[in-house]
């Protein structure tokens, strides 16, 4: 007795020690990533001087740090950190293990926004400037409304958000592809560009805008651990019996998931894989107890992302490959390999 | 006994148009185990469902400590109720103990202390499950599953156990131990009870207190296990000709079961009775 509670402590302990190293560990890699890049002017070696103050920086060096890097980095951070956690809470709300941020239709829904904008100068915000930007959120919010009307409805089942989020999906894409048919080259071109998610577009005040709201939502999430665990483990009834309102939490925790996938991929583009590699690669270090699980997902999805971009930054220098390509090429075969070494945890 | 802890009275519910339980009536004092026998269909799952809110009756009210419970909040009723379903399927493979310490989801908010991992840990001793504690639920038998869910209902530390089929899946020695344990739990302050739907009827009449037998929704005989497993009422209700007598051995009671009754004779025995 005492011994089992003595290592269930300890194995406590030892979770959030690693949380605490991979969350010190990704900002080491943070500071490293503002070095990488083509430009001449700023070697790593000066970027870490700047940084630790060493060194000040010349004009052309605080222009790439201050509006390239920063902001790129800065997204990759906040925005990795959002995905993973939204396919975390979102996996454990559903009771569904391949569920991911984009299951809902969220990105469909931006999709559709962007299709819109490019291929039909059709806004919402009717500002030339953000007019992608503009109605790739409010058409992913739209998505979020629908999952927020459904919340309401008394026979809402898990199953019935994820058909909705493939109706959806199938909608928006049908219609895209009906644009697509009649856009121009130009249109087309710039449509893919869109779709393959990039984290290049924000600039520094979006990205700091992105990140302060990624944050105030991360505790609403965090305080919803131990009704995710009732949820994960035994379904509707045994979250019920243990004290957990299952409709009101799904509900809350999906419209909370959806809202923070819809924020970060209006202004990157469709960025999929992550929300749902970073959760599983979480699951495997840490184990499935949501108290852990989730600052766990949102610091291995900032990793994951920043290592990604900072990969498809400099491989094939100057060119720069998506993030969303990257990811996939990167991220599919190693999460397969932890499958493979881990199988038995899935 | 020392009080009644749950009383449900004038039950009645109906799944669309199919009635599936009309007018029961059901009483757990503490220290008591009520055993929940009936045939499949009877309303055994639904009546413990609204015992502990999860279905919402059709008609009159359950109170559980003196408190209604349809007034009562989620954490509240988990309290005071905690309910084992005949069998949970999870997608994730949390360990036992992370399941375990689940039950004890409405005494904290988000940190656990000490004393709720002394409650787990203890609640897996008593129950011999030390040596699962850090595997994962998902790979457990049928049978492991269903003690570790009984593991989280205990740690809940609630007033009334709900149990659904509670040793359907175990061997013959597990059956008995996990009755044991249920029947130690409810014997040991004298201050909790539970209600349990099984189909094992000298199990039954082996570890309850009162016996309630559900017919076609209705409860249909109420008492001590010799009061109520009679072989008239077992012959009307599970249409089964069967032997009831004591064990030589302790005196217990003892049923065997020879064949199914066919439904003429049973209609020839009620008129028989009736007469």
């Amino acid at each position: 007795m005492e011994d089992v509670a003595k290592a269930y402590l300890h194995g406590q302990r030892q979770r959030i020690l690693f949380l605490l190293m991979a969350s010190v560990m990704t900002a080491c890699g943070a500071i490293l990533a503002m070095g990488f890049g083509s430009s001449e002017n700023l070697s790593m070696r000066s970027t870490l001087g700047i940084l630790f103050g060493f060194q000040s920086a010349e004009g052309l060096q605080r222009e790439i740090l201050v509006n390239l890097r920063l902001p790129r980095v800065l997204i990759a951070l906040v925005g990795g950190a959002a995905l993973a956690m939204a396919g975390t809470m979102m996996q454990g709300a559903l009771g569904n293990p391949l569920v991911s941020p984009l299951t809902l239709g969220v990105a469909s829904g931006a999709g559709l926004g962007a299709a819109l904008a490019i291929v039909l100068d059709v806004t919402i915000f009717g500002l030339a400037e953000f007019a992608i930007l503009g109605n790739a959120f409010i058409f992913a919010m739209l998505v979020v409304a629908i999952i927020v009307k459904l919340g309401d409805m008394s026979t809402v089942t898990s199953e019935s958000y994820i058909l909705v989020g493939i109706a959806i999906t199938f909608i928006a894409g049908a219609i895209i592809q009906t644009m697509t048919y009649f856009a121009t080259d130009a249109e087309i071109s710039q449509l893919t560009h869109w779709s393959f998610g990039s984290l290049s577009r924000p600039n520094l005040a979006q990205a700091v805008l992105i990140g302060m709201t990624i944050l105030a939502f991360m505790p609403f999430g965090i305080v919803a651990a131990w009704d995710l665990n009732t949820l994960a483990v035994g379904g509707d009834d045994f979250a019920a019996s243990t004290g957990v309102d299952p409709r009101k939490t799904r509900r809350s925790i999906l419209i909370l998931s959806a809202t923070m996938t819809a924020v970060v991929i209006a202004f990157t583009g469709i960025i999929g894989f992550l929300g749902l590699v970073a959760p599983h690669i979480s699951r495997i270090l840490v184990g499935n107890d949501y108290r852990v699980l989730i600052p766990t997902s949102a610091v291995m999805g900032a990793a994951v992302l920043l290592v990604a971009d900072t990969i498809g930054r400099t491989l094939f220098a100057p060119v720069v490959l998506p993030v969303g390509i990257m990811l996939s090429i990167l991220g599919g075969p190693f999460f397969l390999y932890l499958l493979m070494l881990r199988r038995k945890s899935l | 006994m020392t009080g009644v802890l749950l009383q449900a009275t004038n039950l009645r519910f109906a799944w669309g148009e199919r009635p599936v339980l009309d007018g029961v009536d059901l009483e757990v004092n503490s220290g008591e185990v009520v055993a929940l026998l009936g045939r499949n269909g009877a309303g055994k799952t639904t009546l413990l469902r609204m015992l502990n809110g999860l279905l919402v009756p059709k008609g009159g009210e359950v109170l559980v400590g003196g408190d209604a419970l349809g007034a009562m909040g989620l954490t509240e009723r988990a309290k005071r109720t905690a309910y084992v379903p005949q069998s949970i399927t999870s997608a994730f493979p949390m360990r036992v103990i992370d399941v375990v310490l689940l039950g004890r989801r409405p005494h904290v908010t988000w940190r656990l202390s000490d004393h709720d991992v002394q409650v787990a840990t203890d609640t897996l001793e008593m129950l011999g499950l030390n040596e699962f504690a850090f595997r994962r639920f998902t790979e457990l038998s049928g049978g492991e599953r269903q003690q570790v869910i009984l593991a989280k209902a205990m740690a809940q530390e609630a007033g009334v156990l709900l149990l659904d089929e509670p040793t359907s899946d175990l061997d013959l020695n597990n059956q008995i131990g996990v009755m044991k344990r249920i029947r130690s739990v409810v014997d040991g302050d004298g201050k909790r009870g539970a209600v349990i739907v099984m189909h094992d009827l000298n199990i039954a009449a082996g570890f309850a207190d009162r016996v309630v037998l559900l017919h076609e929704g209705k409860v249909e005989a109420v008492g001590s296990p010799r009061d109520v497993l009679t072989k008239a009422n077992l012959a009307k209700v599970f249409m089964v000709d069967c032997t009831v007598d004591e064990a030589p051995t302790d005196g217990r009671l003892r049923i065997h079961v020879h064949d199914e009754v066919k439904a003429s004779l049973q209609k020839e025995n009620t008129e028989d009775d009736a007469q």
